[in-house]
């Protein structure tokens, strides 16, 4: 019955937009849109690798992590400065004692989880990016 | 008018023959239009709307890739320019009650329209298209006119295939209750004779 009621409706519905004839534009449309045209030809926004971080941040980033382990250095190490009057430079005063430690956190099944999560997550990814990359191009 | 596909002169359009744009606006300009003055509801302004879809959809064709038809990105160009101008000038539309739907007779409605001169059917059915919302009247315009398809709808609109039905079957009711509140005077004549 409500299909039948649906149907009817659709029906008149398209009896009545077709009753009325589209509308038309004025004649020199056309011309005031080719006028309007950029210049240029279409822009074909030819891909550009640009580089997520640049290079100038790579360079800042490296100093800062030399400085890092300069200073890190200074503090354990005991000896006075050398000839240049840099710090002497040696990791002898890092401890790494600690890393095995960590793993005895781990247990299979955490490891198992994170796999299962990480693949779920990557999958999830690729999906919600090949989503964004369509959606911007019909 | 030249009955060449739109992608021989999309590509010479990207090649630099830019001039072919102008067989692509008169293709489509009476739709898009016809789409926008439903949507905005003044013939100015849908036109002013309706050029600056055609300067956009040159500018960006190089973003065309024909996966899909060239019509659905062009009316997906005007849906979105016509909402974001709707948007501008903060106009709000009337929501109508759909339930007004519940005790009407389709073929009443039917005959009172056929009693009608041609010339105020239209006019009778114009002025109640406008009165729709500007979704509903986009939607339902490119439904009946156009015969496109729920699917390509619901791409042009960026929707659900499901919220398009919803959207349409809302539609239809809101047109019908406009008629009928429209056609009333002539609905009562009949059922007098």
């Amino acid at each position: 019955m409500a299909n039948k009621e649906e149907y009817k409706l659709d029906n008149f519905a398209r009896k009545v937009f077709k009753a009325t004839t589209p509308e038309h534009v004025r004649p020199d449309f056309t011309k005031n849109v080719m006028d309007q045209l950029p210049k240029s030809s279409v822009n074909q926004e030819v891909f550009q690798y640009k580089p997520l971080i640049s290079t100038q941040a790579w360079i800042i980033s490296g100093i800062v992590v030399v400085l890092s382990l300069m200073l890190l250095a200074s503090l354990t190490h005991d000896d006075g400065p050398n000839l240049f009057g840099f710090p002497n430079f040696g990791l002898s005063g890092i401890h790494f004692n600690w890393i095995p430690k960590l793993f005895t956190l781990f247990n299979y099944q955490v490891v198992e989880i994170s796999v299962f999560m990480f693949t779920l997550y990557f999958i999830l990814e690729v999906f919600v990016l090949n989503t964004w990359f369509k959606k911007g191009s019909i | 008018m030249s009955s060449r596909p739109d992608q021989y002169y999309i590509d010479r359009i990207i090649q630099g023959d830019t001039q072919q744009f102008g067989v692509l606006v008169n293709r489509y300009k009476n739709l898009v239009f016809t789409l926008a003055i439903r949507m905005i509801k003044n013939r100015e302004e849908a036109e002013e709307v309706a050029q600056d879809s055609f300067v956009k959809i040159f500018t960006h064709l190089g973003k065309f890739k024909g996966t899909a038809k060239f019509s659905t990105w062009v009316y997906k160009v005007t849906y979105n320019n016509c909402l974001d101008f709707i948007k501008a000038r903060k106009r709000t539309f009337t929501e109508l009650n759909v339930n007004d739907y519940e005790d009407f007779q389709i073929a009443d409605l039917d005959n009172a329209l056929t009693q009608l001169e041609e010339a105020e059917r239209n006019s009778k059915i114009l002025d109640c298209i406008n009165a729709l919302n500007p979704e509903e009247a986009f939607l339902l315009t490119l439904h009946y006119y156009e015969d496109h398809s729920l699917k390509e709808i619901s791409s042009v609109m960026d929707i659900s295939l499901s919220n398009v039905k919803v959207k349409l079957h809302r539609g239809r009711k809101h047109l019908a209750v406009l008629l009928q509140n429209n056609l009333a005077n002539d609905i009562k004549l009949n059922h007098g004779k």
